[in-house]
């Protein structure tokens, strides 16, 4: 059975500034806490994708296009990672326009 | 999930729990929150220094941090480091409730009536345990410090033993005869309470007739002798209108600018029972600040009273840590008990620590030793 599309759209939080690393580590600045997120390089991969226009579809394809790895895990968490922002109120979403 | 707690001189209190780490530097209330893998954790010695230049240029707090870490090491939040915070700085010794004054603010409820005392062998422990712990300062207090039979045994052995400095926190009413000339031998700093240019006032304020000719008498000799002289005027509705004048008084007796403090009345002992006004708070009282300008870094500071119990500070009567009765003032400050989470807390109390008057450092330690911030 093909997986279920995810047709909705992660869009960063206006105030959230960020910076990549000379290590490829994304350190995301929100200056309201103020909080700082240190994300490893995957988590920094999807970080850096979310652009207001990709959907949590175009994510997931990109990156099974540089992994090899099992559809379904890769799925399972880019979801949980964008959840884990959501509930820090980094992103929120829309539908795909 | 359980946090760690650490402490970082000199004011850094720090929680930190996997993937977490919220940092706090409690002079200035800044407080940052940092979430990162293990790999990435800033506690992590290996974390790489492109992600700590990131950190720093985002926030310049945590280039701060990342020195201190880089130069001091992580100490586990006791009830010893937040005692002791950044050193042990001043150890108040109330040597009795007795006192020739009866002042109407007095935290310690001090009167002529009152008979609660150190005894040697307890106090001259303490003086011990004080300068095992390497206090810089101890000043014996009270009550007035001179009443007590030991005032100068203890100004005397302090010296013995090598305790660096010794202050005398008295009305200066018995600093005379021959107590006054040993001690001028032996060189302790005096620290005197003093209300009012004015005689009435003063004398209003101490209950104590002829008070304020006899204290301003001890002041003028002590400065003249070369003696290390502080004044501490402390301000209430009844004489904070004269301040200035009071001011220019005590400099006429040779008390030099930097060693005249005012002080506003703690809500403490008999300064409980007449509440300070909002607006007698307010209002502005000319200083000259010694206490208020004094660079502060979470000193360590510790109270024995005359009953035996140890508090964080004079003013501190709420937080009672234990009893030189029942074990030493070592024992008692150099607890290892853990200090629970109180980070929400803490940053809570900071955003309203300027509309109290007791110091931050009190501030803090209330909150870190029991939950609340009644200090």
């Amino acid at each position: 059975m093909p997986d279920a599309s995810d047709r909705r759209v992660p869009r960063r939080k206006d105030t959230l500034t960020h910076e990549v690393t000379d290590t490829d580590e994304v350190v995301i600045y929100d200056g309201s806490g103020p909080q700082l997120l240190v994300l490893n390089d995957i988590a920094a991969g999807v970080w850096l994708m979310i652009d207001g226009a990709r959907t949590v579809d175009d994510i997931t394809a990109e990156i099974l296009n540089h992994l090899e790895a099992e559809r379904a895990t890769v799925t399972r968490d880019v979801l949980t990672f964008l959840d884990q922002l959501e509930e820090r109120k980094l992103i929120a979403w829309q539908e795909a326009t | 999930m359980n946090a760690t707690g650490y402490f970082l001189p000199d004011d850094w209190i720090l929680w930190h729990s996997e993937g977490l780490l919220e940092a706090t530097k409690l002079s200035s209330g800044e407080h940052i929150r940092i979430e990162a893998t293990s790999e990435h954790d800033p506690l992590n010695s290996e974390l790489p220094a492109s992600v700590w230049d990131s950190l720093a240029r985002f926030e310049p707090l945590l280039g701060q941090l990342r020195e201190q870490l880089q130069e001091q090491a992580l100490q586990p939040l006791t009830r010893e480091t937040v005692l002791r915070g950044s050193g042990w700085k001043q150890l108040f010794v109330e040597l009795t409730a007795k006192c020739n004054e009866q002042c109407v603010h007095c935290y310690a409820e001090s009167s002529p009536a009152r008979t609660e005392a150190l005894a040697w062998p307890e106090l001259s422990k303490v003086l011990e345990d004080a300068k095992a712990l390497d206090f810089d300062l101890v000043q014996l207090t009270g009550g007035d410090p001179l009443i007590s039979p030991h005032c100068i045994q203890a100004v005397e052995f302090a010296a013995e033993i090598g305790i660096p400095q010794v202050e005398i926190y008295t009305n200066g009413l018995a600093l005379r005869g021959k107590t006054y000339d040993r001690l001028r031998e032996l060189g302790p700093s005096f620290a005197f309470s003093f209300y009012s240019h004015c005689p009435e006032t003063h004398d209003a304020i101490t209950q104590t007739p002829g008070s304020h000719a006899r204290t301003a008498r001890a002041i003028r000799r002590a400065v003249d002798d070369g003696l290390n002289v502080r004044v501490g005027v402390v301000s209430m509705e009844k004489n904070q209108h004269d301040a200035s004048k009071t001011h220019e008084y005590l400099l006429g007796l040779g008390v030099r600018d930097a060693s005249i403090a005012f002080d506003q009345m703690r809500d403490v002992g008999r300064g409980d029972a007449a509440p300070i006004e909002a607006d007698t708070r307010a209002a502005g009282v000319q200083t000259a600040g010694v206490e208020s300008a004094r660079p502060r870094n979470f000193g360590g500071s510790a109270a024995v009273s005359y009953d035996g119990q140890v508090y964080p500070c004079i003013f501190s009567r709420h937080l009672p840590l234990g009893s030189i009765h029942d074990t030493s003032l070592d024992a008692i400050l150099t607890s290892a008990d853990p200090i629970a989470p109180q980070h929400k807390k803490l940053l809570q109390a900071r955003a309203r620590w300027g509309e109290k008057l007791s110091c931050w450092e009190c501030q803090a330690r209330s909150v870190l030793l029991d939950g609340n911030c009644n200090a």
